[in-house]
């Protein structure tokens, strides 16, 4: 998306734009560290609770930047935004069901789903929803 | 909805930067709104009129 570089609002924007990289960027490192760690160190049990809960501090700071963001973004971004999030909720229970299906029909071998899995699937039904919507505004 | 905004823009000799940069937004948003596949804000639509000194009524055109 262009923007005007010239308005104290879309300084603000670019400003949040790369906190938000930040943080995002710092979630999965500190994710990894943290586990890497864990697995090497041993350390008493109600330190390994708040260890374990160190990556939760990035990923709060993405969603306060996001959350700003969004309140300061350009309308027709938060409705791309708004239409990628329906997009990827309707999207996920008919995956879900979908993959149920097949697997029980034999023609997908055996799954679970994991957290982990659930939340990719997520934001890749999320990138595009707004893949999508973009296209249609375009 | 149908709108005047790109004979009204056009008139002024702005480009849809120029006319994004006059009201905060993106110029994917000037697009869209020109090429009907958008309806703006209330308040933008307030903006739009105010800018180009006119109702929101001579810009947008609701019937189809």
């Amino acid at each position: 998306m262009d923007t005007p570089a010239s308005s104290p609002l879309r300084a603000e924007r670019a400003r949040l734009f790369r906190r938000l990289w930040f943080w995002a960027l710092c979630f999965p490192v500190a994710a990894v560290a943290v586990d890497q760690l864990m697995r090497h160190v041993t350390v008493p049990m109600p330190l390994e609770i708040l260890l374990a809960l160190v990556p939760l501090a990035p990923a709060i700071m993405f969603f306060r930047v996001q959350t700003r963001a969004w309140s300061l973004g350009d309308e027709l971004e938060v409705h791309i935004g708004r239409e990628a999030l329906v997009f990827a909720f309707y999207g996920q229970i008919v995956l879900y069901v979908c993959v149920d299906l097949l697997r029980n029909a034999g023609v997908l071998p055996y799954f679970q789903w994991t957290t982990r899995s659930l939340v990719i699937a997520l934001a890749a039904l999320v990138l595009l929803g707004s893949a999508v919507a973009r296209l249609r505004y375009r | 909805m149908r709108n005047q905004l790109r004979q009204r823009r056009l008139e002024k000799g702005w480009s849809q930067g120029d006319l994004a940069e006059r009201l905060d937004v993106s110029r994917q948003t000037i697009n869209a709104i020109e090429t009907e596949k958008y309806d703006p804000s209330l308040p933008l639509a307030f903006k739009l009129a105010r800018l180009f000194r006119c109702r929101i009524e001579d810009l947008f055109d609701p019937t189809d």
